[in-house]
């Protein structure tokens, strides 16, 4: 497991490269159609866009199994140990 | 008349507004429709409700002032709209997934949202091979009325010509519409055995020990998997805002309901409304049965839904990434009342994600829309086939789930 400050960093530089790719994704979006209103999209089209989003999710992905599975905002084991804690 | 078409990138950026909100709001989560189906948590109906009581008056009262929108009520086929949502309703119980919701889901990082994918392409396929045959053609000619809305029928793009006087009465019509949808969404208490609605939670400013508990326990599930947050962040007040002292929050909760309708009504003036399965039968088309004449009508019509798919699988990736912490890396995180009735299993979970999607697709195809056209953009426009539809989704979902999680 990595060390906090590890971890975000990684958060950090993620979120900077997802504003960077929404930005080109839309640049993208409007070069490869040519900025048209009307006119049908198509394959290509859609493909030249989509894969930049299926690319940030797969990072997005390989960057957040790093981090520990969580529920409330909590590290899963920690949550379950201030569970018994507040029982007992 | 004022009106205006914007480009097509700009639909990603429609469908990041919704998909962010929608995020935020737990939609992209299969639980919370599962929930809806069980009928054991209302918000979807209560947001809706709400989103339609804000956005329909304003999308007829500016018509009614001279600004042109891209109007596209569904057409009233009375058979296959019914069957076709009688069918998605069943689908979305078993799956927890609207059309629109499984781009959220991937955008959130579940993995069952990916089975649910390759469910929805294929039930849009099998629509594009009946439509051509007779039966297609029965179920989408039979008692068919065309494109009508309560007081009005649709004749141009931008036109709805009222049945009676002016674009004026439409929207009288829509503020006695508004006023049902707001005493909905005022008087539905949110949760089984609770007493109150969200909207009355937060003007009356209390709650009930029974649902404080109910909202402790959604936001587990909502944040089952995601990514650890600290104590002053954002994510913890959006997840735990029942919890939290910050009515801004809490309002902010509320009113993504209204964000989303009035997103919807400035998409219907820039270009279309919102609709988000087309680009599975697009996708069906272009993957395996380019030359079906389904695909071929499907090719040509086609305006910049797969673009505003991608922007809402965006919006629902940063708001979960962002705001919500809710991104769960495509871990094995299986919808409670999923796992309590069929266990952990990643195969039965394939099977009622794949196969609930597939009906959901295949129901949403025949009846040309799904809960973002017919439901969403459908009943905003007060077209009578969304609200068909959306009495056939209701109907089926409720005994589907009823049936389906029943306790052994």
């Amino acid at each position: 497991m990595m060390s906090r400050t590890n971890l975000d960093s990684l958060d950090k530089a993620y979120k900077a490269i997802l504003i960077v790719g929404f930005i080109l994704m839309l640049v993208v979006a409007a070069a490869v159609t040519n900025d048209t209103a009307t006119k049908p999209l198509t394959g290509s089209q859609v493909a030249a866009v989509g894969f930049i989003a299926v690319f940030l999710l797969f990072l997005g992905a390989l960057v957040y199994n790093q981090f520990p599975d969580s529920i409330l905002g909590k590290p899963k084991k920690e949550s379950q140990k201030s569970e018994v804690k507040e029982k007992s | 008349m004022i009106t205006y078409t914007a480009p097509m990138w700009v639909g990603i950026l429609i469908g990041f507004i919704i998909g962010a909100a929608a995020e935020i709001w737990g939609i992209a989560n299969p639980e919370t429709l599962i929930r809806l189906a069980k009928w054991e948590d209302r918000l979807f109906v209560i947001c809706i409700a709400l989103g339609l009581a804000i956005s329909a008056p304003v999308l007829y009262g500016l018509y009614a002032l001279g600004i042109g929108f891209h109007f596209s009520p569904k057409p009233l086929y009375v058979i296959g709209v019914g069957i076709g949502g009688l069918i998605f309703g069943s689908g979305l119980a078993i799956s927890g997934y609207f059309p629109g919701s499984i781009w959220m889901a991937l955008g959130e990082g579940r993995r069952d949202a990916i089975y649910a994918v390759f469910g929805a392409i294929l039930g849009a396929a099998t629509w594009t091979v009946l439509y051509q045959t007779p039966v297609g053609q029965w179920l989408v000619n039979t008692l068919n009325f065309g494109s009508v809305v309560i007081g009005g029928t649709h004749v141009d793009k931008f036109i709805i010509r009222p049945w009676y006087g002016t674009p004026a009465v439409i929207f009288g019509i829509s503020l006695v519409y508004a006023v049902g949808l707001f005493l909905v969404a005022y008087y539905l208490p949110r949760y089984k055995g609770g007493v109150r609605s969200c909207l009355r939670e937060n003007i009356e400013k209390r709650s009930t020990p029974y649902e404080v508990e109910k909202h402790k326990e959604t936001a587990m599930f909502l944040t089952d998997g995601g990514l650890p947050y600290s104590e002053n962040s954002i994510a913890k007040k959006l997840n735990e805002y029942y919890a939290t002292e910050s009515n801004v929050t809490r309002w902010f909760m509320v009113s993504v309901a209204g964000i989303v309708g009035l997103t919807v009504v400035l998409e219907m003036f820039l270009h279309q409304i919102f609709g988000e399965s087309t680009t599975d039968s697009w996708l069906a088309g272009m993957l395996f049965l380019p030359t079906f004449k389904y695909s071929q009508s499907v090719f040509a019509g086609i305006g910049w839904e797969p673009f505003s798919d991608i922007g809402t699988l965006m919006g629902a990736l940063f708001a979960s990434v962002f705001l919500t912490r809710r991104f769960t890396s495509f871990r094995n995180i299986i919808p409670p009342s999923w796992s309590i009735r069929f266990g952990n299993s990643q195969i039965t979970r394939f099977l009622g994600s794949f196969g609930g999607a597939y009906l959901m697709l295949f129901g949403a195809r025949m009846a040309d829309g799904c809960a973002s056209g017919h439901i969403l953009s459908g009943d905003l426009q007060m077209a009578i086939s969304g609200l068909e539809f959306t009495a056939a989704v209701f109907a089926a979902m409720l005994i589907t789930a009823h049936y389906v999680y029943r306790k052994r």
